[in-house]
């Protein structure tokens, strides 16, 4: 825990430092206090900084939905972005860019989360109608059918819009954190701050919840309500990135298992706060790899989590396919 | 006659079996349906002409039916009723005829092989492969000295689809072969590759120059607008060869859906018999999405429906499926100009329809447990 801390902060650091122009760490100080050379001041404090902050604060909300997600239906495979909670706020957001709607940017989350819901509430109905536990994949393959409505929605909406919006939607589709600047920070922080301290205290529910559901039921967890904020927790999370940076996938996925492997444990009370901080590192190690892999050309974050999120997600499913189930 | 009909009848029809050899499940007597396969298919067919005059009479330029048939058979009707319905309409309703039909009987043929009723190449991220490594090789385009169109009009194209969609439904059938039984298994496995494949898609749609990434995309979107004769021209030929292939191996199909040990025993070689009718399915869906674009679900929707009809006899399901497929992409193709103001791709409609299908297959099986 202590070392990914200090792996955050170095990355952190280097984010600050990096770039153009690079900066040393005395110039860093000054512009960091406002002294010194007046542009790097303002490179710092007006691009960087909240964008390191955005990525931080939003790698560790989608470690947690991640968590919560799975914990909650005991399925290693579920995440914001197989549940079609991700691509379900992704939507509303895209038809929100591309018909322009005259939608302040505040309220913007809100509908995102009403996409997110959608899908999460889906997936609880088929469950609930399917009278299947939890764990079973079947509740993917529905995400999956949500994703691909979902996408059509995509399709005709950026058929309907301006030609030229295409690459915007796609990098929208994709995520990513470049141009987030402190109006951004301001738009999503307050969920963060809401949600990332509810889903730390959701952890005891959903060790109960891990076990089973009659034995949870048993140890006095009333499981319906349990799941269902569990998930809902889990859409608030996601869709208050998604409103200020896309659908950037595989960080929910993966930083519980990272997590969850590192610990050797699958004590949510140590795996939370854990896959928070995995996904804070993920989220903002991938943005400095997109700012500065191809420099000076931008390449979307969500390239970079999918290419460490991709491999973790096969490992899982292979284990999955391998085990007896769960 | 028309074109459209007999194209999609003149394979099949050589393979109709005598109601008499009905393979498979000998015993109880079949529901009325089943014995009327020849019925069954003749409706396929006629509504499926239906629906190639109507893709040809309506439009913004509206010619009545008489005039199309007219122009068809090459009867003097005025020259803007002839371009018209020549140039600009048959050649569409044709691809879309022909896309839909392959991408029907390409589903029928993955599920048979796999012996898993939700394997459609939607699901086996056979189509993600193929849209993967086509809009890889169209986006190159620019390096490669031709513009994207142009590539998407060479028959290369379709290989390089074909290997991309082979290779993926190899790996997510090598991925799943533990859970063999479990049809979920392998879906699951198909859409977790295709989540992966998407998002590379994606990147190399961003990355790519800008007019490249438009045509990639409005390719990869899944649309029948502007489809000329060009295009036609790249579909005929392989989708004739792999149809003919499929109808020919549909007995072997039909033994393997028995079982590997049955097959065995009946002198088929199980996996080399899976392995080349899995070649056909996946060429022949490449061969669909180049001309067509990421087109998802007629080959999940059709082979289903075709089984309600007639059973489970695959010389019987695959012709049916192949007609099924293509009243569904070109009634599909007809919705999506008509509903809207501006036309629609038609993937849009095909999407909704299949993820609404999907969802209700998923409803109505019997629960899975998670190690079922």
């Amino acid at each position: 825990m202590i070392g990914l801390i200090a792996a955050l902060a170095t990355v952190a650091l280097v984010t600050l430092l990096a770039g153009i122009p690079a900066l040393s760490l005395p110039e860093l100080r000054d512009a960091l206090a406002g002294t010194g050379d007046e542009r790097a001041a303002l490179g710092v404090r007006h691009l960087r900084l909240p964008r390191l902050v955005l990525a931080v604060c939003g790698g560790a909300g989608l470690g947690l939905a991640g968590a919560l997600a799975q914990d909650s239906l005991r399925n290693p495979l579920a995440g914001p972005e197989l549940l079609g909670i991700s691509s379900g706020a992704a939507t509303v957001a895209a038809a929100v860019i591309v018909f322009e709607m005259p939608v302040p940017f505040t309220v913007l989350p809100f509908l995102t989360l009403a996409g997110g819901l959608l899908s999460a509430g889906v997936v609880l109905a088929v469950m609930t109608r399917l009278r299947c536990p939890p764990s079973s994949p079947v509740l993917v393959l529905a995400g999956a059918a949500l994703s691909a409505a979902f996408g059509a929605a995509v399709t005709m909406i950026v058929t309907f819009g301006e030609r030229q919006e295409v690459g915007a939607v796609l990098r929208f589709l994709t995520g990513s954190l470049a141009g987030s600047g402190w109006p951004s920070v301001r738009v999503a922080l307050p969920w963060l701050a809401v949600g990332i301290p509810a889903a730390l205290m959701l952890a005891r529910p959903l060790n109960l919840l891990r076990t089973g559901d009659d034995l949870a039921e048993g140890a006095g967890l009333a499981v319906v309500p349990a799941r269902a904020a569990a998930l809902g927790l889990c859409a608030v999370l996601t869709a208050a990135l998604v409103a200020v940076a896309g659908a950037i996938g595989f960080v929910a996925l993966s930083a519980p298992h990272i997590a969850r492997r590192l610990l050797g444990t699958t004590d949510a009370r140590r795996v939370l706060p854990m896959a928070a901080v995995v996904g804070a590192l993920l989220l903002a190690g991938a943005d400095l790899a997109a700012r500065l892999a191809f420099s000076p050309v931008e390449v979307s974050v969500g390239l970079w989590t999918g290419i460490v999120g991709g491999p973790v997600l096969l490992a899982v499913l292979r284990a999955q396919l391998r085990g007896s189930g769960e | 006659m028309t074109g459209g009909p007999d194209l999609t009848s003149g394979g099949p029809r050589s393979s109709v079996p005598s109601p008499g050899e009905a393979g498979g499940s000998a015993g109880e007597r079949p529901p009325a349906l089943v014995r009327h396969f020849g019925l069954v298919m003749a409706g396929g067919i006629a509504v499926t002409g239906v629906l190639v005059m109507l893709s040809a009479a309506v439009g913004t330029t509206r010619v009545s039916p008489a005039d199309v048939v007219a122009a068809l058979v090459g009867h003097p009707v005025s020259e803007l009723h002839r371009q018209v319905v020549l140039e600009l309409r048959l050649p569409r309703a044709l691809v879309a005829v022909v896309a839909g039909g392959c991408l029907g009987l390409a589903g029928a043929l993955s599920q048979a092989v796999t012996r898993n009723p939700l394997a459609s190449p939607d699901l086996t991220g056979v189509a993600a492969g193929v849209v993967f490594c086509t809009v890889s090789w169209i986006a190159s385009g620019p390096t490669l000295g031709a513009t994207p169109d142009q590539l998407l009009l060479q028959p290369t194209v379709v290989i390089v689809g074909g290997v991309g969609g082979a290779g993926t439904g190899w790996v997510v059938y090598a991925l799943s072969a533990r859970r063999r039984g479990d049809p979920v298994a392998l879906v699951l496995t198909g859409v977790v590759v295709a989540l992966l494949l998407g998002t590379a898609t994606a990147f190399v749609l961003m990355l790519s120059p800008t007019s490249a990434t438009l045509s990639a995309y409005y390719w990869f979107v899944g649309s029948l607008n502007a489809r000329a004769w060009a295009h036609w021209a790249v579909l005929w030929p392989w989708a004739a060869i792999t149809v003919c292939a499929a109808l020919v191996g549909s007995s072997r199909a039909n033994v393997l859906q028995l079982g590997d040990d049955v097959a065995t025993g009946l002198g088929v070689d199980p996996e080399r018999t899976r392995l080349g009718l899995f070649l056909i399915s996946a060429v022949m869906t490449a061969g669909a999405l180049v001309v067509v674009g990421a087109i998802a679900f007629v080959g999940l929707i059709a082979p289903h429906v075709a089984r309600g009809l007639v059973g489970h006899d695959l010389r019987r399901v695959q012709p049916l499926s192949f007609v099924i497929g293509a009243a569904l992409l070109c009634g599909g193709d007809l919705a999506a100009r008509s509903v809207a103001q501006r036309p629609l791709p038609t993937g849009v409609v095909t999407a909704v329809l299949g993820a609404g299908f999907f969802m209700f297959l998923l409803l109505r099986r019997p629960v899975p447990g998670p190690s079922a």
